[in-house]
């Protein structure tokens, strides 16, 4: 996995960078001027990596920082290390059309930040859905109230119901019970009475079933009710569950924010009063708290699953699921949900994947004279130089079972055979000369205290020296430049060499400042070397520091109102350099000699740079008659090869250019390069900065057969072949036959109409392909 | 004496041989056929082997049809012929080109198979050809001609598409792209392509040649008959108008009718 691009929000004098892409080979320059931001976006990077921040990098709006870094990793790395079924499809899809991983470091505070998955679309996209899911939520609760309103509603008329049944049940028992007397009386009374009875049981018959049919009619009522509270008693009870769960949460939220701030609170009084008494006391209502922190946590965290599975049983409820079914198919749907990753899960899963960002800002460590062997076996990092020690230990492959040779001869043996090897190795990258001609040889030595030393007689100990063949200097006593030199060699290598699951990605602030020019550029040569190995980012002021046949590695940084130290850092990608100021490319300009645009022979628009001289005397002539109003300024290479060069250098000139290829196997090649290092690999960008003629594989082929007979050949043959294959075949010079060609341009004033159809059509394409280029 | 008879019976059946790979390159006349139904192809070689040949390629919607005439007849012009129907197969072997494409590009084969460099000598040997392109997408005819023109007809009336007056081969003037003319299928009914031997055939009441204008003449009265019957009535006036008259030429003409082929695609 490497590092693809970053972006840094809020971050001392950087307000937004936008996405910057970082060299795709592995080696990023970042200049600038002093106080432009530049050790701002290293140490950005660190803070990416650590989470760690300083109160002072805070901006004065005190906005917290927000770290992106975007990494392009292996086609199967998701297959691989997290499973896609918990992600989400679209991420999945994403990932699958270029294989970049997004991670965010958001700060919450100047201590806490928290890892988060995705770009600003990711984001974006994750933000509407926590936001549907709120609006869910609300219209959930809206559905809960009314559930319970009607359920309260129903049971008040099934009630009444039940009521009035009762009621009328008693009233009928009484009136039955008087009809039956009242008909037993009939029977035995006189005549004179048994009307007046009959009447009154006549009455009460009548009131009998008026009040049984009131008694259907409420039944009936109260079984309907029934029925409908039975089916939403069964919801209310889900709806009750729910609102109590979310009564839970808050409670506990709320609880949690309570102790938290009470823990903070804690912590600031002991910080401002270190008094031992009072702070006993406050320590151990520190640790009561953080341990009643943690119950607290436990319980939100409960009490949010329980409200999840809630959430799941009332949205089913609601949704009328079979009261049997709801609580499988909420535990399934709870747990499907709980298999998904979140963006915060899915960073961190990712996180011990990425790239481990090392920060180098200065080399204090230098190689001492001497070390004790002890110290090294011991680990004892206070003494002076043991990184350096370490370091060369590393880079020489010793560990500590090397010292455990008991037989003197074999182990000084052993270790003249590694100081040659050392020297070796470093003369490489270190070529200056120390004296007249002698090179620098590194020696280590093991030696033992004699009785000068009598606390540590007959200890060994590790003894350096940097020697020539007239000299042999202990490190402290050469410059301190060729110590810098070696630690940094040492640093780095030892760095490369360390066995690590993780790759690195090495973060060095101004490299090399006490180093002769010369020196500096031994530098690169060692960042050129441990490229493959790593990727490295560095900042410099120094033209020396920067590779100017490379300059798509360049990063150029500066403030947006250059007199204004207060004013936002912007960060120029290779692309946009021309947008950046004459200051702050000056290491570029020293190199490169200043504004070649105040020249005549190049331009600052319109420039195009082509393969070879014969292709710009065509291209020349070709535009003279086919598209003169055209100010076109050509530019020749000396082969495809040395285009790229061409490239950096308009680059660093600031000039607009566009490159012109025919299309061979070379030229593909170069335009993939190009592709790669300049644009990212984005073909559309690229092929609008860099023409390739599809197809054609020679300018000479836009020729038809006849023109090129007639107008460059200027000989009477039959060609079957393609001009070009006619020309190999023939062994003719290329720069001849266009030099001929230009000629008779020249001599001949050959006009539009002197060349057929197929070629004019040719031309026309050529010249419009170009102009529009240029026009972009 | 017998040596003599030996060598010419040996010589004729050489010729006749010879005679059987030229047909064996021309193509067949039921291939002709397939490829454009409504047509005929009348071709009177003079000898055993003819300079004279006609050749018919398909590609996708593209049709290519020439009628050539080459340098001299017999078994010279054999041999042109040969080559002549080679190199616009190889021309024509991934796809089919413009007319003056392919006209250009016949010419540099024949330069370069003849060593040509523009020398006078050089001029004698090379071809005359109309070379045709029926584009049945773009529903239109290109046409070529290297010194033979173009006939065709449209409601009965005659029309003459020029060729240019160059020759397959070096000219006597540096090689010039051939003009590629365009004419819609609706605006031709039928059109022709020949060789120069029907007009240059002697005979008729003087003995003269029968010109380019008594060829236009038959053509013109033969457009009153069905197309089916023309290459009959042109290979029966020719055999009227020469009599007893030697053959003088190779005689190729080729007839299409456009209306009943761009009716049906």
């Amino acid at each position: 996995m490497r590092l693809e691009a970053f972006r840094i929000k809020n971050y001392r004098s950087i307000v937004d960078t936008g996405w910057v892409n970082v060299s795709p080979d592995n080696i990023t320059t970042i200049i600038g001027q002093n106080e432009s931001g530049k050790t701002s976006i290293l140490e950005a990077l660190y803070s990416f990596f650590n989470g760690k921040i300083h109160e002072d990098i805070l901006r004065s709006d005190m906005k917290y920082p927000e770290i992106s870094c975007a990494f392009l990793a292996e086609k199967d790395f998701l297959g691989k290390r997290i499973p896609t079924d918990r992600l989400s499809p679209h991420l999945v899809t994403s990932f699958k059309q270029r294989p970049l991983l997004y991670l965010s470091r958001i700060w919450k505070n100047s201590h806490h930040s928290y890892l988060i998955y995705g770009n600003d679309e990711i984001l974006e996209a994750s933000r509407e859905n926590e936001q549907k899911e709120l609006e869910i939520e609300e219209l959930l609760l809206v559905k809960i109230e009314k559930l319970l309103n009607e359920t309260s509603r129903l049971t008040e008329i099934a009630d009444t119901a039940e009521r009035d049944l009762r009621k009328y049940r008693s009233e009928l028992d009484g009136l039955e019970t008087k009809y039956n007397k009242l008909i037993r009386s009939i029977e035995r009374a006189s005549m004179a009475k048994r009307e007046g009875l009959k009447h009154e049981a006549e009455s009460c018959e009548k009131k009998i079933n008026e009040i049984k049919k009131l008694y259907t009619l409420s039944e009936n009522n109260f079984n309907n009710h029934n029925e409908k509270l039975s089916q939403l008693i069964i919801k209310s009870g889900y709806a009750g569950k729910y609102k109590l769960a979310l009564e839970n949460v808050k409670k506990s939220e709320v609880g949690l924010k309570e102790i938290t701030n009470l823990i903070e609170k804690l912590k600031f009084e002991i910080q401002i009063n270190p008094s031992r008494r009072r702070s006993a006391k406050v320590l151990r209502n520190l640790k009561e708290s953080e341990e009643r922190k943690k119950q607290i946590k436990s319980e939100v965290f409960r009490f949010r699953e329980m409200l999840r599975y809630a959430k799941e049983c009332i949205q089913l409820a609601l949704q009328n699921t079979r009261p049997e079914d709801i609580e499988v198919k909420a535990r399934e749907n709870y747990e499907k949900k709980e298999e998904q990753l979140d963006l915060e899960e899915l960073a961190l899963l990712i996180f011990p994947f990425v790239p481990e960002f090392a920060l180098f800002e200065d080399f204090s460590s230098l190689l001492p004279n001497r070390i004790d062997l002890e110290d090294m076996l011991l680990q004892n990092e206070n003494t002076e130089g043991f990184n350096a020690v370490k370091n060369f230990l590393i880079v020489s492959g010793l560990d500590s079972s090397f010292f455990n040779e008991v037989n003197t001869r074999i182990l000084k043996s052993k270790i003249e055979n590694l100081n040659g090897e050392i020297s070796l190795h470093f003369q490489d990258y270190w070529r200056q000369n120390l004296g007249r001609s002698n090179k620098i040889k590194i020696n280590f030595e093991l030696e033992h205290y004699d009785l000068s030393d009598p606390e540590k007689k007959g200890k060994p100990y590790l003894e350096f020296w940097i020697k020539d063949e007239k000299e042999r200097l202990y490190p402290k006593q050469r410059s301190r430049g060729v110590r810098w030199f070696l630690s940094f060699f040492l640093e780095l290598k030892a760095t490369a060499q360390e066995e690590s699951s993780r790759k690195k990605i090495l973060l060095i602030d101004e490299p090399g400042l006490s180093l002769h020019a010369r020196a500096q550029e031994d530098v690169l040569k060692v960042f050129e070397d441990l490229k493959s190995e790593m990727q490295i980012i560095y900042t410099t002021h120094s033209p020396h520091l920067v590779n100017t046949e490379k300059l798509h590695r360049l990063l150029a940084v500066q403030r947006a109102d250059e007199f204004n130290d207060h004013s936002e850092t912007l960060v120029f990608d290779p692309q946009k350099l021309s947008q950046a100021s004459g200051d702050t490319l000056s290491p570029i300009y020293t190199l490169m000699g200043t504004r070649l645009s105040e020249s005549n022979f190049i331009q600052e628009r319109n420039n195009i740079i082509v393969e070879d001289t014969h292709v710009f005397y065509y291209l020349k002539n070709i535009f003279d008659i086919f598209s003169k109003n055209e100010k076109i300024y050509f530019l020749p290479s000396t082969g495809a090869r040395n285009i790229p060069l061409l490239v950096n250098m308009m680059i660093g000139w600031k000039l607009h250019y566009a490159v012109f290829l025919c299309d061979h196997k070379e030229s593909r090649e170069i335009y993939d390069q190009m592709k790669e290092l300049l644009f990212r690999g984005n073909d559309e960008e690229c092929s609008q900065k860099v023409l390739l003629m599809k197809g054609v594989e020679g300018i000479e082929n836009l020729f038809s057969t006849i023109d090129f007979k007639k107008h460059v050949l200027n000989k009477r043959v039959g060609i079957t072949e393609s001009n070009l294959e006619y020309i190999a075949d023939n062994n003719l010079s290329k720069s001849d036959l266009a030099s001929a060609f230009a000629m008779r341009c020249h001599n001949l004033s050959l006009k539009q109409e002197d060349f057929d159809e197929e070629t004019r059509e040719n031309f026309r394409k050529l010249t419009a392909m170009i102009a529009s280029s240029v026009k972009n | 004496m017998e040596n003599n008879s030996h060598n010419a019976v040996d010589l004729s059946d050489s010729i006749r041989y010879a005679s059987k790979i030229q047909s064996a390159l021309l193509p067949e006349r039921e291939y002709f056929k397939k490829i454009l139904p409504y047509s005929f192809i009348l071709y009177l070689p003079k000898d055993v082997v003819s300079g004279d040949f006609y050749w018919i390629k398909k590609r996708e919607n593209r049709i290519g049809l020439a009628a050539a005439d080459c340098t001299g007849h017999g078994v010279p012009g054999a041999f042109m012929s040969i080559m002549g129907i080679n190199f616009l197969n190889q021309i024509s072997s991934v796809c089919l080109g413009l007319s003056n494409i392919i006209l250009n590009q016949l010419r540099e084969y024949v330069m370069k198979a003849l060593n040509q460099k523009g020398e006078n000598e050089d001029q004698k040997d090379g071809m005359d050809i109309a070379c045709c392109v029926i584009d049945t997408e773009k529903r239109q005819l290109e046409f070529s001609g290297a010194n033979n023109p173009l006939i065709y007809f449209k409601d009965k009336e005659m029309k003459i598409v020029k060729a240019d007056r160059m020759p397959i081969g070096v000219g006597p003037v540096e090689e010039e792209s051939f003009r590629k003319n365009i004419i819609p299928f609706d605006a031709i009914d039928k059109f022709y392509i020949f060789s120069d031997g029907y007009a240059d055939q002697f005979g008729g009441e003087g003995n003269k040649k029968l010109k380019l204008k008594g060829f236009y003449q038959i053509l013109n009265e033969i457009q009153e008959y069905p197309f089916e019957q023309h290459e009959e009535l042109l290979h029966n006036r020719i055999k009227t108008w020469m009599g007893d008259n030697e053959q003088v030429d190779d005689i190729l003409l080729i007839g299409i009718d456009m209306k009943k082929i761009y009716n049906e695609t």
